[in-house]
């Protein structure tokens, strides 16, 4: 009986949590998740995600990403998930240890967390040991 | 001495339903300024959705006790004072609270303060303060990455 296995199961864990590393190819999407509390009037604002190298200059951005968010009103601290989707093209090349930080576009007073060497890229997709291994009457 | 159920008054300015069970020597008063709201103490401003405690202190202006009732108003809305009605000395102050959730706008709180003439409550003395509402200045804490996959 012949079982086809998805790739995502031959490359292990497709989802991690800091620092684990997610290794991904053009095509994908890296779904990036954020925490924070917020407290104060209703805002409107944009989650922003970015993948690329942190240097000594700062933050080289390759990639990234962005997705309009709006808090209500809160008048005691309240938490929220963000979530951001950043497709991986061929900007980046292949490489490893990527880089990953999010940031409140229009606040960056709320921080700037920042993953290092969490993300490597792949090539092209690349098989191997491609062999016929039997065949019947069906 | 006459007691009873004071008759309806005006949609949001509607003194306490019931009068105090003893009136004293207010039987002969039936007009005139015996109260005055000396001050009105509260925020000057609250945000949308909090708890706003607002604290009127009227003065007896009679020579005698007198009871006192307090009402208020603003955008439609009545809040009730605590207590209902209080039995104030010549001269002497008292200090009616009252707590409302603040709107999504500024507003004017109407106050008037009342006496009871032995049949009904009388409306005495009127003074109204302007709440605006506040914004509140963002903030955030413990941002941070949870996770990250690939889709």
């Amino acid at each position: 009986m012949y079982q086809v296995k998805s790739i995502e199961s031959l490359m292990g864990e497709v989802g991690v949590a800091p620092p684990g590393k997610l290794t991904v190819i053009v095509g994908d999407k890296v779904r990036v998740k954020a925490t924070l509390s917020y407290r104060g009037s209703a805002l409107t604002d944009y989650f922003y995600g970015a993948i690329g190298n942190r240097g000594a200059l700062g933050f080289d951005e390759i990639l990234n990403a962005q997705v309009a968010i709006s808090f209500p009103q809160c008048l005691n601290w309240t938490a929220f998930e963000l979530t951001v989707d950043i497709p991986i093209t061929s900007a980046i090349s292949p490489g490893t240890n990527y880089d990953l930080y999010v940031k409140i576009k229009g606040h960056t007073e709320a921080g700037l967390p920042e993953v290092d060497n969490c993300i490597d890229v792949t090539g092209a997709p690349e098989f191997q040991n491609f062999t016929i291994t039997d065949y019947s009457k069906v | 001495m006459e007691v009873g159920i004071p008759p309806p008054a005006e949609v949001g300015i509607n003194p306490p339903w019931r009068g105090p069970e003893v009136i004293g020597e207010l039987a002969a008063i039936a007009v005139g300024a015996y109260t005055d709201i000396v001050a009105i103490y509260g925020p000057a401003e609250a945000a949308y959705g909090e708890t706003v405690t607002i604290q009127v202190v009227v003065k007896n202006l009679a020579a005698y006790a007198i009871y006192i009732a307090v009402t208020g108003s603003y955008d439609g809305v009545s809040p009730t004072f605590s207590p209902d009605y209080a039995s104030v000395g010549a001269g002497a102050t008292y200090t009616f609270t009252t707590t409302f959730t603040m709107p999504n706008k500024g507003i004017t709180l109407d106050v008037w303060s009342y006496y009871w003439t032995g049949t009904a409550w009388y409306q005495d003395d009127h003074e109204a303060v302007y709440i605006s509402l506040k914004a509140l200045k963002p903030e955030f804490q413990s941002f941070g990455v949870k996770d990250y996959s690939k889709i």
